[in-house]
């Protein structure tokens, strides 16, 4: 028997389950999300895998786990009263926040609103200190007064405290005389620090990442120390029970629980992750990865086979600076809405039809026309056998609500009609992976589509000719691709040191000491989660800067001792590929140093290892009509729809073709081949 | 020819396209800072006729620059004399469309089977193009020959290379050349991207089509204006705003009047009556005024619209020339600003007294803070550092107004204060906010804050350009106003209160300056607040 690998990745409605079972086999099911009470439908998932499923739980041997409880309690603003103690007299750094409205149409809303304060001002603590630029101490901490406001909270049923003082990034010593305070007089109030949540430069986005921390950890700490718990009285025994990052590695369910606001992007991350894994497995380079479902759209790119890190990023207008997978999300999906205003023009989206009432051919009271709609209208979605059981499509009234809302208003053809829609949306889409990576400097006809979820392998053809791309690959399983992504996920920690400094005076002694200093931070908290030294591998970077830039970017320094030269001209490189331009003659500055500590927790085998079984060609196939676009006008096509089990491997089939399966269906336009790989990938191309 | 709904959608959103992916290589690109951290750059893509077809807003005033820039090219070239490979440069307020000379717009001509057929342009902020002080942009200044290097619309690039003789010009003439050429090869790299973007939509789609689009949606947007302006209420009503002063003429409002009549669909914004030009850099010119008035139309309209020159079709605007909406030459005009923000709230009242739009009051406006430090061993050159701050936000009648937050045509992000301190001798001893500062009303006005700067050496020099020092933000609808601005030298001495323009002000070692930002003002009777239930801002 091999080990059982378990991976949970909660969405909004349903909570993704997929694991390998004894046997190495890949199992996956689906049970709906209980947002009220997060941990009870991924125990009664795990019950069913162990109970249902017959895997003794001794032999579970990984656990990881997708969540979105720090999101969800974000956007609802659900999370706990929350105090915060700043240096005295600098109040405005928490309310004037960037003092900018985000760009595009709130620059025109003359009501204009920011989110609302996470801390209400009268949380708002000043306390008598200051520490200078250089890490000295401009003024002392007053502990008398520190003890005499923290106290005045007492009464105010606080339960998170977040501390962010200025240059506590360099001196984190009167941060921590808080804390201590703070323990003696409010004992069951969880207190972060901004010097260990995110030491970074730039007060406002290091106090509001800590402000979001505080606020969310008591409901996290509850939620995964329920489920930690409800795991071991499962009968599980594996100390290996991980939570996916924002950063796209995974963390100890114990250490996540002190830092909810690195996993705001967890559930994004898993699917960077897998379509990362995927490319490698499938000896790719370069690769899109694009996850479609009902309301939007998540796009990312991976360059040579590294997914790019953001520093930091924000949700709904809150500020979070921890590095993050670089995803875009678009309001574009499955559910996205179309219509046309009475001066005749055709608007798709952002607005989408959601859950309820959904596309009009789910039969839930949807009137307005989707995305969905019009895919079912061409003939490119049909009745699933699956599929059936629960939700028969209503094709007559899509076409109805294609026909009256849009057709007839537009004085077209349905056909006409419905390929416009699809058109403007994977325009759009399209314009987004452009603008990636423009972004970033990117040619991308050397990348490979990789499309999943629910709709994804449905637009991801013509999305491919649009942008002019190499291929596309539509993975075994794209309906839990991101729970897969969770399965192959590494340990990592990131440790920093701020300290700005020109490079040119730093000195060999410094350089040692600093990594010295990191590493040793690194290899105590892996050691904590039961890794060994020999099991960590660690990167060193320096976050480096041309004097007078505002932002850095990290140079890798693979070196035991400084080589100032070396550091230079690969900072110069790598300024010149991303932004177009190196300024050799201008001095460079570092920021900070930085290192990547990485663990693989060990697995006798990969979940992307796993493959699909080939069937025999022609089983099952049906023949269908749909409509497509040729030279732009509706063309009709007899066209064979397969399932893709039973799909020959390596024979290429040539499109128009829909290949549905259980999770997803996938669509091959005119001009193109599909083929299924030795991985169980199908891969389109243009012809 | 008459382009389906379906392919105007398209190629729409292709052209949106199209200029996000300019503006994401422009700041990707730009050489410095203000492109590349405080965005302060846009891109636009233009008919041949210089109507703007699409453009991403990320600063609303270059709506009206743009049409004017490509205008004044194709006067000075017609369009016979332009070659594919081309490239032009302006930034002449009076003769291309530049809010000030600093502001430089490169244009990029597309040519379609040998025709001119679009052009690609952006604009971007420059570090410095010389003039009397650091920046370019002298608080004080009498005439736009103090405000650094003008070019009238000139041919800078033919066959794809940039004429070195006009590269030396520029160089000659900037305290950071370096930064100025590495921007302007920005722009040019954006425009050409653009010109690359477009040659493929008309490969795919055929120039005709692309222009039905575009022409179909520009008069699709000025339609759906037209009939948003139909609802409103038919009449004429007035609004006024008053400038502290220009900077140079101290204590001596200046004031801005506009008389909007408004007719079935028709919509004019009359300045006639509004002051006469100023002696200081408090100037605009009447592409500015049109951007501003086009900014307050569309914020009326509450909805997403696509913004392109059907906005500035829509709506007419006249101004008196000789007026400081319409200055000769050679009227200063770098600190446009606070006339912009006075164009627009005085707008903003005229307009909500012919329809339902919602009642806002007045923000802080915006202004900038520059300290000079002396220059040191092994510099090059001196180091400047260059903050924009906003005030409290006005109040509206659904909801009071923001702690420090921008409104208007202006947006910048507030300088961090460990960035400061770590790279700058200075010490912020004080960063608060002025609790309740706000005007009182039903919804109160946003807070101001104040920054206290104190001097970690001697010989630093401070500038200041701001507004609102004297003439309070105004309340709306029974609100109370918000709380002028101040500006102290040596508060902790010979206490010494600034006017709100001031240049190379000394402050040495241990000396301290402090900004008091204007607050917002509120909107609604106060005595309307319930005792008990309390709004809060």
């Amino acid at each position: 028997m091999n080990k059982v690998q378990v991976a949970v990745d909660t969405g909004g409605t349903f909570s993704d389950f997929t694991y390998l079972d004894g046997l190495g086999a890949l199992q996956s099911f689906k049970v709906p999300s209980t947002p009220t009470d997060p941990e009870q439908a991924v125990i009664q998932g795990l019950k069913k895998i162990v109970e249902g499923g017959g895997v003794r739980p001794e032999l579970i041997d990984l656990f990881i786990h997708g969540t979105t409880v720090g999101t969800n309690t974000l956007l609802q603003e659900h999370g706990s009263t929350t105090a915060l103690v700043i240096t005295e007299g600098f109040d405005a750094i928490y309310e004037v926040q960037e003092q900018a409205r985000p760009y595009g149409k709130e620059i025109f809303n003359i009501r204009y609103q920011r989110p609302k304060l996470l801390v209400d001002r009268s949380h708002v603590v000043e306390i008598p200190e200051r520490v200078g630029s250089q890490g000295d101490v401009v003024r002392e901490i007053d502990l008398d007064i520190t003890r005499e406001r923290l106290e005045a909270l007492k009464t105010e049923n606080i339960s998170g405290l977040a501390v962010c003082l200025l240059f506590s990034f360099i001196n984190p010593e009167h941060e921590r005389v808080v804390r201590r305070i703070a323990e003696e007089v409010l004992p069951d109030v969880q207190v972060t620090l901004s010097s260990e949540i995110c030491p970074f430069i730039r007060e406002y986005y290091r106090l509001s990442t800590t402000v979001i921390n505080a606020y969310l950890r008591p409901k996290m700490d509850r939620y995964l120390s329920q489920l930690d718990q409800a795991i071991s009285d499962l009968g599980v025994l594996t100390k290996k029970r991980y939570v996916m990052q924002s950063n796209g590695g995974v963390g100890s369910i114990t250490s996540t629980a002190d830092r909810p606001v690195a996993t705001l992007m967890s559930g994004l991350a898993g699917g960077v992750m897998a379509s990362l894994s995927i490319l490698e497995k499938a000896g790719l380079e370069h690769g899109i990865s694009f996850d479609m479902g009902g309301t939007s759209c998540d796009v990312a790119v991976t360059e040579g086979r590294v997914v790019e890190i953001r520093d930091r990023f924000d949700i709904e207008g809150r500020h979070i600076c921890l590095p993050s997978v670089q995803v875009e999300t678009l309001s574009a999906g499955g559910g996205t809405l179309a219509w046309v205003d009475d001066r005749g023009a055709l608007h798709v989206g952002p607005e989408s039809a959601g859950a309820v009432p959904g596309p009009v051919a789910y039969g839930r009271g949807g009137e307005t026309p989707t995305v969905t709609d019009c895919n079912v209208t061409l003939g490119y979605l049909g009745n699933r056998d699956e599929v059936k059981a629960h939700l028969k499509l209503d094709v007559r009234a899509a076409e109805r609500a294609i026909e009256d809302r849009l057709a007839k208003p537009l004085d077209l053809s349905v056909e006409s009609a419905a390929l416009g829609v699809l058109k403007v949306v994977d325009i759009k889409m399209a314009e987004a992976v452009r603008a990636l990576a423009t972004s970033k400097g990117l040619d991308l006809r050397e990348f490979t589509l990789v499309a999943f979820g629910g709709a994804g392998p449905l637009h991801a053809s013509r999305i491919m000719r649009e942008l002019n791309l190499k291929q596309v690959l539509i993975p075994a399983r794209p309906g839990v691709t991101s729970a897969l992504g969770l399965l192959q996920a590494d340990v990592k920690h990131e440790f920093i040191n701020t300290k700005p400094q020109a490079l040119l005076q730093i000195s060999a002694e410094t350089f040692c000491h600093v990594f010295g200093g990191l590493e040793q931070d690194a290899f105590a908290k892996f050691d904590e989660e039961g890794f060994s030294r020999s099991s960590v591998k660690l990167e060193r970077y320096m976050d480096l800067r041309y004097q007078g830039q505002g932002y850095e970017l990290s140079v890798a320094v693979d070196i035991d001792a400084l080589d100032i030269q070396q550091v230079r001209s690969d900072f110069d490189e790598l300024h010149a590929k991303k932004f177009g331009h190196a300024a050799s003659a201008q001095p460079v500055e570092v920021m900070s140093y930085r290192v990547i500590g990485r663990a693989t927790p060990d697995r006798d085998q990969s979940v992307f290892d796993v493959l699909p079984v080939s069937g025999v060609s022609g089983l099952g196939a049906r023949i269908r009509s749909g409509t497509f676009d040729v030279d732009g006008s509706p063309e009709f096509f007899e066209m064979e729809v397969i399932q893709r089990d039973m799909m020959e491997m390596h024979r290429i089939y040539e499109g128009p073709l829909v290949i549905e399966q259980s999770d997803t269906t996938t669509l091959v336009i005119p001009r193109q081949t599909a083929e299924l790989d030795a991985q169980g990938n199908i891969m389109i191309r243009d012809y | 020819m008459s382009i389906d709904s379906i392919t105007e959608e398209i190629l729409n959103a292709s052209l949106a396209g199209v200029v996000k992916q300019m503006q994401e290589a422009l700041f990707r690109t730009g050489f410095s800072t203000i492109i590349r951290e405080s965005h302060d750059a846009s891109c636009a893509v233009l008919t041949s006729t210089g109507d703007v077809a699409a453009q991403h807003i990320v600063l609303p005033l270059h709506l009206g620059v743009f049409p004017v820039s490509i205008k004044a090219v194709l006067e000075r070239y017609p369009a016979d004399h332009i070659q594919d490979g081309d490239a032009f440069l302006v930034n002449h307020p009076y003769i291309g469309g530049s809010p000030h000379a600093p502001d430089m717009c490169v244009v990029v001509p597309v040519f379609v089977d040998k025709k001119l057929a679009y052009f690609t342009a952006s604009i971007a902020h420059k570090s410095d193009i010389g003039g009397s002080v650091p920046g370019s942009c002298s608080g004080k200044a009498t005439d736009i020959y103090s405000e650094g290097i003008h070019f009238p619309p000139i041919r800078f690039v033919q066959n794809r290379e940039i004429s070195p003789e006009i590269e030396a010009l520029i160089r000659a003439n900037s305290r950071s050349a370096e930064l100025v050429m590495g921007d302007i090869r920005g722009q040019l790299g954006c425009g050409w991207l653009g010109l690359d973007r477009i040659i493929e939509l008309v490969d795919k789609y055929g120039r005709d089509t692309i222009d039905g689009a575009i022409d179909q949606r520009i008069v699709g947007v000025e339609w759906a204006i037209r009939n948003e302006i139909r609802r409103w209420t038919d009449g004429t009503a007035c609004g006024d705003r008053l400038l502290d002063d220009d900077g140079v003429r101290v204590g001596q409002p200046i004031k801005i009047f506009v008389t909007v009549k408004k007719d079935g669909d028709r919509i004019v914004f009359d300045f006639s009556e509004s002051d006469g030009q100023a002696v200081g850099p408090a100037n605009i010119r009447p592409s500015l005024v049109k951007a501003a008035c086009a900014y307050v139309v569309i914020s009326s309209l509450g909805t997403d619209i696509t913004v392109n020159q059907g906005v500035l079709n829509a709506i007419e605007i006249m101004t008196r020339p000789g007026s400081i909406l319409e200055p000769e030459l050679p009227a200063p005009m770098n600190t446009y600003n606070p006339t912009v923000h006075a164009v627009i709230n005085a707008s903003f009242d005229a307009l909500g007294q012919l329809t339902e739009m919602v009642q806002r009051a007045d923000g802080s406006d915006s202004r900038s803070l520059i300290f000079g430090f002396p220059k040191k061993v092994g510099q090059s050159r001196p180091s400047i550092s260059y903050e924009i701050f906003a005030g409290g936000s006005g109040a509206s009648s659904t909801s009071g107004g923001l702690t420090g937050c921008h409104v208007n045509q202006t947006n910048g992000r507030i300088t961090p204060i460990e960035i400061l301190e770590t790279e700058y001798p200075l010490r912020i001893t004080e960063f608060s906010v002025l609790q309740n500062s706000g005007g009182q009303g039903l919804f109160a006005g946003g807070d101001a804050f104040r920054r206290v700067y104190q001097s970690m050496e001697d010989g630093i020099h401070l500038s200041i350009r701001s507004s609102r020092h004297q003439i309070p933000p105004r309340g709306v609808g029974g609100g109370e106003d918000g709380r002028p601005g101040r500006a102290v030298l040596y508060p902790d001495s010979e206490t010494k209160i600034l006017s709100s323009r001031e240049v190379n002000i000394p402050l040495n070692h241990g000396e301290s300056f402090v900004l008091d930002t204007p607050s917002g003002g509120g909107c609604g009777d106060p005595s309307e607040l319930s005792q008990g239930s309390s709004q809060v801002a």
